[in-house]
């Protein structure tokens, strides 16, 4: 007797994450790998905060930016966008808390694309857009599956910012790893123990594809 | 007619059913389980959901839009604070809780227990900045004048749920924590109890209230009002919580 509900959810957020990274993803990884503006500079610090930030300070932020207490709060619950405690604040949560994971190996397969083949494709008449799309994606291939399998996995396994702006609503927004936090409340060891092993085994699983893929990479 | 009757009877059911969300205090875990037995037979069409943390944390995410109907805190400051605001309506004490020494190792005499907390290597107690119970256990340790003796054994748990498994996993040898926890089937029995004197720290009042925000107000009421009842007043009882006048 497992309750799947916050797997499916935790699957839910983890794979709409997913999508919206892998491509707002190659976007800013773009700009980031190619800009030679200083705003790249400012940005990229922002964009990596995340990895060193503790998940309670985007939760509290977040929390604060959007909830009814604030001003920007009431105005889009106004005009009915409710971002806090509903799918919507898992998937912003998330978006910004995996974001360095999609844009980081980007970047750096971005950069090592050889300058030649890119100003070949110019010189050809071609523009920046097919350029990225025809020359540059390609020869990043296995720097944006990676990226895409470090969010999906990262997105699974977040606590602190689900927690605090989805809420732990049962059937809504409980995920996986929250879950096995209430199992342990309840002393239930036994359940909290199944979801952790599943868990455990979906995060060794992605690791040892990881693997795979940079073996792959390397022939 | 009598088709209509049964129509009339499965509408009414389908409009006055709902699905009655509840954050609640973590110390109120076990005990609500049988209260929800207990209101789930008394209200076959309302489904209850709960969701258990610090009430602290129910605080700010109540002012940031929590979507729940019924808060129950492990205090009374929270609900007034969301009365006082506008965001709920008038709160109720609906128990009151007591602080208990419990130990399981087998050599600590919890009869004598300023002897047991000053022979102890490691004291649980929750967390005072959150909890109410930490707040007691605190004030349980100036009235035995042994604080600034003991004050370097003590390890907080972030909730009285956690401080109960510091000791019950003995990782620490006695703790300060909530009686009712003690009379759940998880931890009845297991260790050694001692009711700390009620003289000894402030009445550990809990205040339920339902929030303004709620979807259907009529559900949320007859929760509310259930917690207070005959049937519910024994369940309190029966987990060692005090009523309120």
């Amino acid at each position: 007797m497992i309750d799947y509900s916050p797997f499916l959810i935790s699957f839910e957020v983890a794979i709409s994450t997913t999508l919206v990274l892998g491509v707002v993803g190659i976007f800013i990884s773009y700009f980031l790998a190619f800009s030679k503006s200083v705003w790249a500079d400012i940005v990229e610090p922002f964009i990596m905060s995340p990895l060193v930030l503790p998940p309670t300070v985007l939760g509290f932020y977040i929390m604060y930016i959007f909830g009814l207490q604030s001003p920007l709060g009431r105005f889009l619950n106004n005009i009915g966008i409710h971002l806090l405690f509903n799918f919507n604040g898992l998937l912003l949560g998330s978006i910004i808390y995996s974001l360095p994971f999609a844009v980081s190996p980007v970047v750096s397969g971005f950069r090592s694309v050889p300058k030649s083949i890119i100003e070949a494709s110019y010189t050809l008449g071609k523009s920046k857009f097919y350029t990225l799309l025809k020359v540059i994606i390609p020869n990043s291939k296995y720097s944006i599956i990676s990226a895409l399998v470090l969010v999906f996995s990262h997105t699974i396994g977040e606590f602190g910012v689900v927690l605090m702006v989805g809420g732990d609503i049962p059937g809504k927004t409980r995920t996986a790893s929250i879950a096995i936090f209430d199992y342990v409340q309840e002393l239930n060891y036994k359940q909290a123990n199944i979801t952790a092993l599943i868990l455990f085994a979906i995060a060794m699983s992605t690791l040892i594809f990881l693997q795979i893929l940079k073996r792959l990479q390397e022939r | 007619m009598k088709k209509f009757i049964v129509f009339g009877l499965l509408a009414s059911k389908i409009v006055f059913g709902a699905t009655i969300t509840v954050a609640a205090a973590a110390d109120l875990r076990f005990v609500l389980q049988d209260l929800t037995a207990l209101y789930e037979k008394e209200y076959p069409q309302d489904k209850l959901k709960f969701i258990y943390g610090a009430s602290g944390n129910f605080y700010n995410q109540i002012r940031a839009g929590y979507p729940i109907d019924v808060f129950m805190s492990a205090d009374t400051h929270y609900p007034e604070l969301l009365y006082k605001q506008g965001l709920s309506y008038k709160p109720r004490a609906y128990a009151i809780g007591k602080l208990a020494l419990f130990t399981v190792e087998n050599n600590i005499n919890v009869d004598n227990p300023k002897l047991a907390l000053l022979q102890a290597k490691k004291i649980a107690i929750a967390n005072p900045r959150v909890a109410p119970y930490g707040i007691a256990g605190i004030s349980t340790l100036h009235c035995y004048h042994i604080y600034h003796n003991v004050k370097s054994k003590i390890v907080f748990g972030e909730n009285i749920i956690q401080t109960a498994q510091y000791v019950a996993s003995k990782n620490a040898d006695v703790g300060l924590v909530s009686y009712s926890l003690l009379l759940t089937p998880q931890l009845k029995g297991k260790g050694k109890i001692y009711l700390i004197p009620q003289a000894c720290y402030k009445p550990i009042v809990q205040s339920a209230a339902v929030i303004k925000a709620t979807k259907d107000k009529n559900a949320a009421m007859r929760f509310f009002n259930f917690l207070y009842s005959q049937e519910a007043i024994a369940i309190w009882k029966s987990f060692g919580y005090g009523i309120p006048r």
